[in-house]
């Protein structure tokens, strides 16, 4: 690949190491920000917006007051001892980032050329062995389609096995320039049915649908993610749309089952926005339960996620 | 055949092994449980030491030393328990006994003795009669004479030098030669001695030291004797175990003189030889019975050949035997893994305790069920075995001269060290230096921070222009520091040797009788010293730190700085979170990493410039079980924003809670480190975050990184994987919680054991799991 396409850059607001539960080995996995769904129980609501943004941890934040002082629209307020963030006036300059001492403000989210990436995905290549490799997630990998593309051609280059776990959502050409450079796709199947899958997730499963039969019919191996959400999804019509689902897919490799956690809740916190959905967790028991109840109906193995 | 591989169901041995088992694991051993490992038999009321060295007033010492070992011995009552196979267990710890490592002790401080009952009439005539025994050849005497003077003299009478050194040590375990032993028998073994006494006849001290190898010798065959007709004597009064006794008693008999010809005979004349060591480490266990292993198979069929290996093993294991090694390679290369390797595995994972710690050493070719096997032994809970890197190990040894077949022989012993076994005495633990200590230094010009002088005036903190210089400052009070540690060292050496105490194990170590020396007097063909260390990671972060936030940055003044250590951050909480957030060890970064492999190079270096007094170089090691923790206590507030008294890390690797990105990233951090000059051995706890070993896929993974690990520069790791859970409720119930086992340093231990503050401290690693 020529140099300067390295150059390309995109919008990264994490990147995990000794990944376990992103793809086959050990994987890197990087968590590319902007998402075009918007499902009621995001897990990871920092990556929704494809801008960055600021994060505000209160439990870190020693009240020292530096953010204050540069902030030049005044966001930053101290009323009765609490530090507070008045959202509608922060412009993202970022300056605050700069000044905190103690990381209570980060940037959610990170402008990083592909080079970098790969020097990042690089320095575990010792560990990836001829299964682990990089997995591109989300956010939406194809939400930023070029980067995610020199990304992933320069990993084949460098002998790294890829992955990229996508909702499907995007336009068939788009999806397929991304997902040919895949070894593996970790699909997302969250409802199965159109109506739902709008209501709950903000768009319809039709693009979807499609995608996933070309990633099949192209022969790239699929894994199909499953989230299972108390009351919204953890039911046995969903449970048998997953089975139909499955079995129209040719190159279905394994089926996770991916329990509800509440850890975005948190992270809602950090960035200031608010979630509309709350509901417990779903515990390993259950989710063991849905695993043997799918896996009964289907020749591939089905795993929970921890 | 069954799988001895198996990573499935644990594995289950012949029906007469798994009685053995049980009946094992059901019956009371005193101490069993704790790390008091020498003294698993109750106390008993006899003084065999002080009777010796007073009946005997007129011999030479060496002579007394002999027969005060052998008379505590042979006054241990025989004890066989329902069904034993191999007989033999350890004495008590009396009021004077000889240590594998320290010699001859005195332990008129022992509580538990002076409440003991046994001992309750005869206490105040046992002390006083113990005054008398004091000289020049009592360890005591030798540290308030000689040590603690020259360090007073050196740094000055009323100088604070706390947390700043370890000197004279442990110096502890060896492993002694088994092959030796197994190949001479004890009766070879006179005739060696017999021989070169001859050879030296001329010599008063070497005479005088094979006279007492003798001594010691025949005290042995006298003591298996004894066991051999208590056996015979069980044989009639239990029928039910009449043909087990009587061939106990065959083989105790054997184990007297011979040299074994049957398994059977080899194990219980090794197992005599180990008690007699003080249950040391037996080395690389695999290696040494696998011919008798083999031959026995082929004789007597499996039954009989496990019941021998798993009646040895719970010997081990009930006696707290500290280290036991298995596979790596052979000492011409080729991959030394064989069927015994996997049955001591499999035997370790049904007895799982803190003792015996298992080692597995790894090369290039080692087969991949081995790490399965080992991978699955963390995932049940056992933080044993360690893993240890032939490739580090080796290639660090034959840098500092070892010749390659000796080096390819190495063990691990004691808690995480390494050794040449039969060959060598590295000094396992001369001393400790800690970093942190000497890193104030160089940021006080060479005072401590109470304004007393201990180094010589480095410059002044706030005239540096950078961390490089900063760094100089440091790298002239190591070298300042190290000479002084290895001369008081020495005196250790000197203690010890004055003590000649370890004839036992001079006895079977390579070329002790070939030069009629004794172990501690640099008798052994190898003897580096070593120095542990403490503190090297802190030492890299507040480098790390200063480079960043001073002098690239320049976001804080030298003099704030300066100002703020001197305050233990108080009123500086945000130049505190400042210095936290900037880059630390353990994360592969090399902004950190880049430090921490500058100040182990330069203080490995330069004590690898100093000799011990048994004859060879001083390397470095890290294996601190607790003392990160102590030493902590005594260091202050340090750039990497650590507040004073806050633990520094107990091994080689980051600071506990430092490495928050994920655990490759440790470990390719730790493997920078210039592990090559650490061969005295460096620890490295591996957390792994709770869940991760689940699954046979998540397994898989694991075994790649730690192989890796071992392939690119890491030198030993162990895995801790107890739960987050359970431990906190072990702080609150630990009654409920006492199987629950956890890595500090080197070191396996029950959790309800820790001091409150340990605990707390294994918890907050969690915390960031």
């Amino acid at each position: 690949m020529a140099s300067e396409l390295l150059n390309i850059s995109g919008n990264v607001f994490n990147i995990q190491r000794f990944s376990l539960q992103d793809g086959p080995g050990i994987r890197t996995t990087v968590f590319m920000k902007g998402c075009p769904l918007s499902c009621i129980w995001c897990h990871n609501p920092e990556g929704l917006s494809d801008e960055c943004e600021l994060s505000f941890d209160v439990k870190k934040c020693i009240g020292c007051g530096e953010c204050a002082k540069i902030c030049p629209v005044g966001a930053h307020l101290m009323k009765d001892g609490v530090h507070i963030i008045e959202r509608e006036r922060c412009t993202s300059c970022m300056r605050c980032v700069g000044v905190c001492p103690s990381r209570a403000i980060e940037q959610a989210g990170r402008i990083m050329s592909a080079r970098e990436v790969i020097d990042e995905l690089m320095k575990d290549k010792a560990y990836y062995k001829e299964n682990g490799g990089v997995t591109l997630s989300g956010g939406e990998p194809l939400l930023q389609p070029e980067f995610s593309k020199v990304i992933l051609a320069e990993s084949k280059k460098r002998g790294i096995s890829t992955a990229v776990e996508t909702s499907g959502f995007a336009d068939k050409d788009v999806f397929m320039s991304v997902a040919s450079l895949a070894d593996i796709i970790l699909f997302d199947l969250k409802l199965c049915g159109n109506e739902e899958h709008k209501k709950y997730t903000g768009v319809s499963r039709e693009k979807i649908d499609i995608n996933l039969k070309a990633a099949a019919d192209a022969g790239i191996p699929v894994i199909l993610r499953c989230p299972i959400i108390p009351t919204v999804n953890d039911n046995i019509e969903h449970f048998e749309g997953i089975v139909s689902k499955a079995k129209t897919v040719k190159t279905l490799k394994e089926v996770h089952i991916e329990p509800y956690h509440t850890v975005g809740l948190a992270k809602h916190r950090l960035i200031g926005t608010e979630s509309l959905f709350e509901t417990e967790p779903l515990c390993f028991e259950r989710a063991g339960e849905i695993a043997d109840l799918i896996s009964k109906k289907l020749d591939v193995p089905v795993k929970v996620s921890k | 055949m069954k799988n001895l591989h198996s990573t499935e169901e644990k594995y289950r041995f012949s029906s007469e092994a798994e009685l053995i088992f049980e009946e094992t694991l059901k019956r009371e051993v005193p101490n069993r449980e704790k790390e008091e490992t020498w003294s698993n038999t109750e106390l008993d009321g006899k003084t065999p030491f002080l009777d010796v060295f007073e009946e005997m007033a007129d011999e030479p010492y060496d002579i007394r030393i002999a027969n005060a070992i052998v008379r505590s011995w042979l006054e241990t009552n025989p004890r066989i328990y329902p069904g034993d196979i191999v007989l033999g267990v350890a004495r008590p710890r009396r009021f004077v006994y000889e240590h594998f490592s320290w010699g001859i002790q005195n332990q008129s401080w022992n509580q538990d003795l002076r409440r003991h009952p046994a001992y309750a009439d005869k206490l105040s005539d046992i002390l006083r009669r113990m005054d008398k025994l004091y000289g020049p050849e009592m360890q005591r005497d030798g540290y308030e004479r000689k040590l603690l003077p020259r360090k007073a003299e050196i740094f000055g009478e009323d100088t604070d030098t706390s947390g700043l050194m370890w000197v004279g040590g442990y110096q502890g375990h060896t492993v002694p030669s088994y092959p030796l032993l197994l190949s001479l028998g004890i009766d070879g073994a006179k005739e060696k001695v017999l021989h070169y006494m001859k050879e030296y006849g001329e010599d008063e001290e070497k005479t005088l030291l094979y006279r007492s190898m003798l001594v010691i010798l025949d005290g042995f065959t006298e003591y298996a004797e004894q066991y051999a007709s208590a056996a015979k004597k069980a044989a009639e009064e239990f029928p039910e175990y009449r043909e087990i006794y009587l061939e106990a008693a065959e083989n105790c008999l054997a184990a007297a003189h011979k040299a074994p010809e049957t398994l059977g005979e080899a194990v219980q004349l090794m197992w005599f030889y180990c008690l007699w060591d003080w249950c040391d480490c037996v080395g690389r266990l695999d290696q040494y019975l696998y011919p008798f292993y083999v031959k026995s198979l082929n004789e007597d069929g499996r039954e009989k050949t496990e019941n021998y290996i798993c009646a040895l093993w719970i010997k081990l294991f009930e006696n707290g035997i500290h280290n036991v090694t298995l596979a790596g390679v052979t000492p011409s290369g080729n991959d030394a893994t064989n069927e015994l390797t996997y049955l001591l595995l499999q035997l370790c994972r049904r007895c799982h305790k803190t003792h015996p710690r298992v080692s597995v050493r790894f090369h290039d070719g080692s087969p991949e069920e081995l790490m399965k096997l080992v991978v699955k032994m963390w995932s049940e809970g056992m933080s044993d075995p360690t893993v240890a890197s032939d490739n580090n190990v080796i290639s660090g040894l034959c840098k500092y001269g070892v010749p390659l077949d000796d080096a390819r022989d190495y063990t691990i012993l004691g808690c995480q060290e390494i050794e040449i076994p039969g060959k060598s005495n590295f000094g396992c633990e001369d001393g400790m230096i800690n970093l942190a200590k000497v890193f104030e230094y160089a940021l006080n010009n060479g005072c401590n921070r109470f304004g007393q002088r201990i180094g010589p005036e480095t410059g002044n903190f706030t005239d540096f222009k950078s961390a490089d210089e900063l760094f100089d400052a440091f790298e002239k009070q190591v070298k300042h520091i190290v000479p002084i540690w290895a001369e008081l060292t020495n005196y250790g050496v000197d203690i010890r040797n004055a003590n000649r105490a370890k004839l036992v194990k001079s006895i079977f170590t390579d070329s002790c009788v070939e030069r009629g020396l004794n172990l501690d007097a640099g008798g052994a063909v190898y003897n580096y010293g070593v120095v542990e260390t403490a503190g090297s990671a802190a030492v890299a972060d507040s480098f790390a730190a200063l480079e960043k936030l001073v002098y690239n940055e320049k976001k804080i003044s030298p003099e704030t700085l300066k100002a703020a250590i001197d305050a233990n951050f108080e009123g500086y909480e945000k130049e505190r979170q400042m210095l936290l957030n900037a880059p630390k060890f353990g994360n592969d970064d090399d902004a950190a990493d880049k430090w921490c492999v500058r100040v182990l190079d330069c203080f490995w270096s330069e004590i690898g410039k100093y000799k011990s007094r048994r004859g060879d170089v001083f390397t470095g090691a890290c294996s601190l079980l607790e003392s990160g923790i102590e030493m902590g206590r005594y260091t202050w507030a340090m750039p990497d924003g650590r507040h004073a008294g806050e633990p520094l890390s107990n091994t080689i690797g980051p600071r506990e809670g430092n490495d928050t990105s994920g655990v490759t990233a440790m470990l390719n951090s730790v493997a920078k480190l210039p592990l090559e000059k650490g061969i005295g051995g460096t620890t490295l706890n591996v957390l792994l975050p709770v869940g991760t070993l689940t699954t046979e896929e998540d397994r898989e993974k694991v075994a790649v990184a730690m192989t890796e690990f071992m392939k690119n520069g890491g030198q030993l790791a162990q895995i801790t994987t107890a739960n987050l859970e359970d431990m906190k409720d072990a702080q609150v119930r630990p009654e409920c919680h006492r199987d629950l086992i956890v890595r500090i340093g080197g070191f396996s231990i029950e959790f309800v054991q820790l001091s409150a503050d340990t605990q707390n401290e294994v918890i907050s690693r969690y915390g960031n799991a």
